[in-house]
């Protein structure tokens, strides 16, 4: 598939948000065996240049740097129609919504003050000075999950790199409002 | 507060450029994808 995509003349851009560099995102790369490219974004990269606070995400860009078509939080290449759109884009250039192609735009990320203050602090050691910032931000923008996931990876590192990433946990945080 | 929504593009918008470094160490930028149609999926591995 990945052939027939350049051979088109197109290309798939991943980017994976993880504070903590490039060794926890590789093995997923590797697993799926893409060809494609995986940057990282350790930092607010994504959130400022797209404008969102949650992933996954995806965003169609054609020749010239325009966005042809966004979907901010849920995306996922599985569901048949935002395949479709996809695959659709990449091969003919065209993008075809339907009924059941959902499209999702930026929205203002009222906390990212408190996402990149997090991170200076984080990057240079002080964590509790980090996770206090954080919990400010969710406190201010509760459905800013980047910042959620990176305060948990923090606070609750067991749930996260210890072999699998606990999603079961995750729901009963969100369920608790934690 | 800081709000980004106006700078955020919207559809029809020219996405302003950036580089991200790849798992490989090496620097790419959406630039460098200028001339091709790019899906750009964003993830994470948490």
């Amino acid at each position: 598939m990945y052939t027939e995509i350049t051979a088109a003349g197109s290309d798939i851009l991943s980017i994976a948000v993880d504070l903590q560099g490039p060794e926890l995102p590789r093995p997923f790369h590797e697993k799926a065996g893409a060809q494609f490219t995986t940057v990282v974004d350790a930092g607010t990269v994504v959130t400022r240049t797209f404008g969102v606070r949650a992933i996954p995400n995806g965003a169609l860009i054609d020749e010239d740097g325009i966005l042809r078509y966004t979907l901010y939080g849920g995306f996922d290449i599985r569901k048949p129609a935002t395949k479709k759109l996809v695959w659709g884009f990449l091969l003919d250039g065209e993008v075809t919504l339907t009924d059941e192609t959902e499209v999702k735009g930026a929205v203002d990320v009222a906390s990212l003050d408190h996402f990149e203050r997090g991170l200076e602090l984080y990057g240079s050691g002080d964590i509790e000075g980090a996770a206090v910032i954080w919990r400010q931000g969710m406190e201010l923008e509760p459905d800013h999950w980047n910042m959620r996931k990176q305060l948990w990876a923090i606070e609750h590192p067991d749930r996260f790199y210890n072999g699998k990433v606990d999603y079961d946990w995750q729901k009963v945080q969100v369920t608790e409002g934690l | 507060m800081t709000s980004i929504g106006s700078s955020a593009p919207a559809i029809g918008d020219i996405v302003p450029d950036f580089t991200l470094s790849s798992l490989d160490g090496v620097d790419v930028k959406l630039s460098d994808y200028q001339g091709k149609r790019v899906a750009v999926f964003m993830w994470a591995s948490w």
